[in-house]
């Protein structure tokens, strides 16, 4: 069984460039990117590369996280392939769902109202909601609870708990809406998250790649999800923005 | 709050003075950072006949704020770059050409330059009407020409706050749903008219500079109430910006209307001033050639100056400027400067005048100066009475 290293254990500052980890890191990116190419068996294979675009009035992480999950179990299972094909690309824009409703009905509404999914679709169907609203932008440092949250997640409760840690050290809100959404929306679509569960989010300033080598392992990628990507700080290095654990048994 | 209401200029006002309403004519204000050129007399033109002629049918106060046009980036970064590149001249003894030389050579250097280094001088703008000299010479020389043309001062040596604080209104908005404010992510605001179809529009940049359409609103919202109406002269190319703020003003209750103006082209080419090209064109050009030899102590160049550009040129009209024709509507301001007095009487008669006027006020809810004008150049025209000499000259 895969599981989350301690808190303690895991270093307070991103890795160093060249760490010990960057191995692990490659390996585990380039398993993320052979499932992708194979896509998923579900017996509905993509017709084309589809898009998500999700609206963003403010930003309330557990209705966010809470939201890419929902949003991307309800999917259809024909839409599955295509967004999971493109590496569940995602478009984040600036604007107000209950405004932009007028003109563009949205799939899923998180709980509040500020968080809007449209999707997945083709670019050019996406394009007349981005250009009525403009890229979300958000330079600053993102803000987190402090406590680990436990996201519900809608649907008749299974008992079962996924485990997500996810990096905010040196993370903007921009790059920490792209990195989760990721994370969430490929673990839904793998099947690691079902209706029903229940996903406990904890953040770190860093994740250590040493410290997730039993999760890094392309071994037991069927019960995790990663989310690596170049160090926005430096970004000849890999680094591990998220991890998230599903023991199903 | 000081505005300014127009007395009417005719006696034609007695009927419109007991008009419950008031229409509040608001201009998009130009900043004093270059001379005037033909499409910005169109704009003044325009809204001078247009004021003074609905004074004659119903309340009317023009709303002019220099620090609508000062408390910009535009304004705010080409002083900076005097600041910079001519700490020690004497803007006091410079001519309005030369100001304007510095504009152009300022876009020329493509200098966005540390828009960080902009907020000093917005704040000084915004809380204590500062001006830079340039700007300071560049109003008074305005107000020269302005003063020539017959075109009442809307203000441009006055000085007064803005209606409301930057976080006031942005407050207003937000409460009215019409802001999407992404600060405490790092990132803009923005303007949401997106129920209406209109795309997210920015309003406060990452930098946390606010552009142009910030003070329009902070001077604008406070002024609504109940009994007043809303008039904004703009360019045409500002449509889309003043489609959003028609909106917005009405979300607040407003009963508004925008007259988009199009621009005047020279030698068949529209270009922002910041790019130069008036050469021969200015205000002050113009006045150089047709008022010093008018015979009639300047009346023929103001009337004349109306006839041109309200008369020849529709508000959307892509006409490049036409100095040949601007000299003949000189002219003929002249000719019909001399008319007898009881010539004035030929015609329609001057309760004509009242129902023409009363007739397009009521269809719009101001007289367009178009309108009135050709109806004075027509074969059956409205007679030249005191009325319109004083709205015109």
């Amino acid at each position: 069984m895969t599981s989350l290293p301690h808190p303690a254990a895991a270093h307070a500052a991103p890795p160093e460039k060249g760490a010990l980890g960057e191995p692990a890191l490659v390996a585990a990116a380039r398993a993320r990117l052979e499932a992708v190419t194979a896509g998923l068996d579900e017996g509905h294979p993509a017709a084309g590369e589809l898009d998500v675009a999700v609206v963003v009035a403010d930003l309330d992480v557990a209705a966010f996280v809470g939201g890419v999950a929902d949003f991307t179990l309800a999917l259809p299972r024909n839409l599955h392939d295509g967004w999971y094909r493109t590496f569940t690309r995602t478009l984040f824009l600036a604007g107000r769902p209950a405004n932009a409703v007028a003109q563009h009905r949205y799939r899923h509404l998180a709980p509040g109202g500020d968080l809007a999914w449209y999707g997945p679709a083709g670019r050019d169907e996406l394009r007349p909601l981005s250009r009525l609203l403009r890229a979300f932008r958000g330079a600053a440092p993102v803000r987190v609870p402090d406590e680990p949250l436990a996201v519900a997640l809608t649907g008749p409760a299974t008992r079962h708990t996924a485990h997500a840690v996810l990096a905010i050290g040196a993370v903007s809100t921009a790059e920490y809406l792209v990195h989760v959404h990721h994370l969430v929306a490929e673990a839904a679509l793998r099947g690691l998250l079902r209706p029903g569960d229940t996903l406990r989010v904890e953040h770190r300033p860093a994740l250590a790649a040493e410290d997730f080598r039993e999760a890094l392992d392309p071994a037991n990628a069927d019960s995790v999800q990663t989310r690596i990507a170049p160090d926005s700080t430096e970004s000849t290095v890999l680094r591990l923005y998220g991890v998230l654990i599903s023991n199903r048994p | 709050m000081v505005l300014h209401a127009l007395s009417a200029p005719c006696a034609l006002a007695q009927s419109g003075a007991g008009s419950a309403t008031e229409l509040v004519v608001a201009p998009v204000t130009i900043t004093p950072t270059k001379p005037l050129t033909p499409t910005h007399v169109k704009g003044l033109v325009w809204t001078d006949v247009l004021a003074k002629a609905t004074a004659c049918v119903r309340g009317v106060r023009l709303v002019w704020n220099n620090r609508m046009a000062t408390v910009t980036t535009q304004s705010a970064a080409f002083w900076r770059y005097l600041d910079l590149t001519e700490p020690h001249t004497d803007w006091n003894r410079e001519s309005e050409i030369r100001i304007g030389e510095r504009y152009v050579a300022f876009h020329a250097d493509g200098h966005a330059g540390d828009r960080r280094a902009l907020a000093g001088y917005l704040a000084r703008a915004d809380e204590d009407g500062w001006i830079h000299p340039a700007g300071m010479r560049m109003l008074e020389l305005w107000r020269a020409e302005l003063a020539l043309l017959g075109v009442r001062d809307p203000g441009l040596a006055e000085d007064r706050p803005l209606a409301a604080s930057v976080g006031a209104t942005l407050a207003a908005l937000a409460e009215r749903g019409l802001l999407v404010d992404h600060r405490c992510f790092g990132g803009p605001v923005y303007l949401d008219g997106t129920r209406w179809g209109l795309p997210l529009r920015l309003l406060i940049g990452e930098d946390g500079l606010p552009n142009y359409l910030v003070p329009i609103l902070r001077e604008l919202i406070p002024m609504i109430r109940p009994g007043r109406s809303f008039l904004l002269p703009h360019d045409h190319e500002l449509t889309a910006d003043y489609l959003l703020v028609e909106r917005v003003l009405a979300a607040f209750g407003a009963d508004v209307a925008r007259l988009a103006l199009g621009r005047v082209p020279v030698e068949g080419v529209v270009r922002s001033s910041r790019f130069g090209g008036w050469s021969g064109t200015t205000l002050a050009d113009l006045s150089a050639e047709l008022a010093a030899p008018d015979q009639h102590d300047g009346a023929a160049y103001r009337l004349g100056m109306r006839l041109y550009f309200t008369g020849t040129l529709p508000r959307h009209s892509a006409q490049s400027f036409r100095m040949p024709l601007l000299r003949r509507c000189v002219e003929r301001a002249g000719r019909l400067l001399e008319q007898e007095p009881g010539a004035e009487h030929r015609g329609a008669s001057r309760e004509d005048l009242q129902t023409t006027l009363a007739r397009w006020h009521n269809r719009r809810g101001y007289v367009d100066p178009y309108w009135l004008t050709t109806s004075l150049l027509g074969r059956h025209p409205l007679p030249f009475t005191s009325e319109i000499r004083a709205i015109y000259t």
